[in-house]
């Protein structure tokens, strides 16, 4: 683990992100930009099946017209973590914070398969009006909560990050 | 001026409060970008509309109905847990370029977003018609969410940029 | 709608309180005062890193960390990577980390020619030093 770290800070780019004063700001501004609409559409979706907001919009089309971009805003968040995370891998590593980010993202994940493969089978029968089922509302109140998690976890990383 | 000015926020208990509990700046900031999230999903979410990519069904005026409230309420969060992490930091973010650059293009994008939501009570079928086609909405559109993402830029930035403590 | 701010607002605060627990708090209100010779300056974003060999009155040489902001902020108050290099003596005034790690953050560093460096402009007499480092 310890030289697949070594070889990851050796990238050229991680030496830039360390040294240059410009990178590491700009990864991170691209970072921010992208969770913001990651969970900005996340909540979207989350709260039209909670039935809070959007509700003379169709679950189904909304979601297909959303999802795709928070996909994209994902991988672009993704990346850029990823590069940041590649500067000081083994710093990274061992922060707890990023530890817990993971964590909760990986939850995150599960949860969405959940509410795919589960209550999301029945999407047509509640796909107007405030009408999903209690399992349907459970993953999106999960998701919401998760995300906020995530992001609060994410800012601490900047807080704690040593060496 | 500014700097007196900052100086003496420095120096109020609600200033010497933020900087000593610890954990306050932190939670502030996580509120801050939260609110960031609302504030660009609602831009992205209208552009969608306007390029007839998303909630198509729906008449403009009833989009504008739907986001820009959202859009507000998102800037009333920002304003507030801003001049939160303001009055902690009054010199480290009153007297920062990147911060003044921030504030600049908040302006506009608000004219933008006023401005806006005039056009679309005034002109609801030219709206709903032309402006899939209209070229120059469709920049405005981009340009828009351009300066949004500009502004959180110039946010990130501000912990790059301070001149003074 | 307020059960969901209820929770999220919970699950923030539960948070916040973890996050506390493992995050590199220094205190701000100790100061401490070292002089020993550099190891290594790691001149990096997000924080650099001046590491000093330190050796105690019981002639024990422990490795202190001493941080301070990334290149784009030190550049500007005079800071290169090559200010402190292997080998250098220098004195560091510092905050220490709260559990008692051996590792501080910067406040001045004074090299052999006697050239002093803030990591950062003094505040006013009487006020926090900054709480925000990110």
């Amino acid at each position: 683990m310890q030289s697949f770290f070594e070889w990851l800070e050796s990238w050229p780019l991680s030496v830039g992100l360390r040294e240059s004063s410009w990178m590491f700001p700009a990864f991170e501004s691209v970072h921010v930009i992208a969770i913001a609409l990651v969970v900005g559409s996340i909540m979207i979706v989350d709260l039209r099946v909670l039935g809070l907001a959007s509700r003379s919009e169709r679950v189904t089309e909304l979601s297909q017209t959303v999802l795709p971009w928070t996909w994209g805003a994902f991988a672009v968040a993704l990346i850029s973590g990823f590069c940041m995370f590649a500067s000081k891998a083994h710093a990274y590593f061992g922060n707890t914070s990023f530890q817990i980010k993971m964590l909760l993202m990986a939850a995150a994940f599960v949860n969405m398969l959940a509410f795919h493969f589960i209550p999301y089978r029945s999407v047509s029968s509640w796909d107007e009006g405030a009408s999903a089922p209690p399992l349907a509302r459970l993953a999106c109140g999960v998701s919401l909560t998760l995300w906020v998690f995530i992001v609060v976890m994410g800012r601490w990383i900047g807080f704690s990050i040593e060496g | 001026m500014l700097h007196s000015f900052a100086s003496w926020l420095s120096q109020t208990p609600a200033s010497q409060i933020i900087q000593n509990v610890l954990w306050i700046i932190p939670l502030v900031q996580t509120l801050h970008i939260l609110a960031i999230a609302v504030v660009l999903s609602s831009v992205a979410m209208i552009d969608l509309r306007i390029f007839g990519l998303a909630g198509r069904r729906a008449t403009m005026m009833q989009t504008a109905d739907r986001y820009v409230p959202w859009l507000w309420w998102g800037l009333l969060v920002l304003a507030l847990t801003g001049a939160t992490l303001i009055t902690g930091e009054p010199v480290r973010s009153l007297t920062n370029p990147a911060f003044q650059i921030k504030m600049l293009l908040l302006l506009g994008a608000m004219a933008v977003t006023i401005s806006f939501q005039r056009s679309v009570r005034k002109n609801a079928v030219v709206w709903d018609t032309r402006v899939r086609s209209s070229a120059s909405i469709r920049v405005a559109a981009v340009g828009t969410l351009l300066v949004w993402f500009a502004i959180a830029v110039a946010g990130r930035w501000i912990a790059y940029m301070v001149l003074e403590y | 709608m307020k059960k969901i701010l209820l929770a999220v607002s919970a699950a923030m605060l539960v948070s916040v309180a973890v996050a506390h627990h493992s995050a590199a708090m220094f205190d701000h209100s100790k100061i401490v005062t070292y002089t020993g010779v550099v190891k290594e300056f790691q001149y990096t974003n997000p924080h650099s890193w001046l590491q000093v060999l330190i050796t105690g009155p019981d002639g024990k040489t422990v490795e202190w960390g001493f941080e301070a902001e990334g290149p784009s902020s030190l550049k500007r108050i005079g800071i290169e990577a090559k200010t402190f290099k292997p080998g250098d003596k220098v004195t560091i005034v510092a905050n220490p980390m709260r559990d008692g790690r051996p590792a501080g953050a910067w406040i001045t560093a004074t090299t052999s020619d006697g050239k002093v460096y803030n990591s950062r402009p003094a505040p006013p007499p009487g006020s926090a030093p900054p709480a925000n480092k990110g």
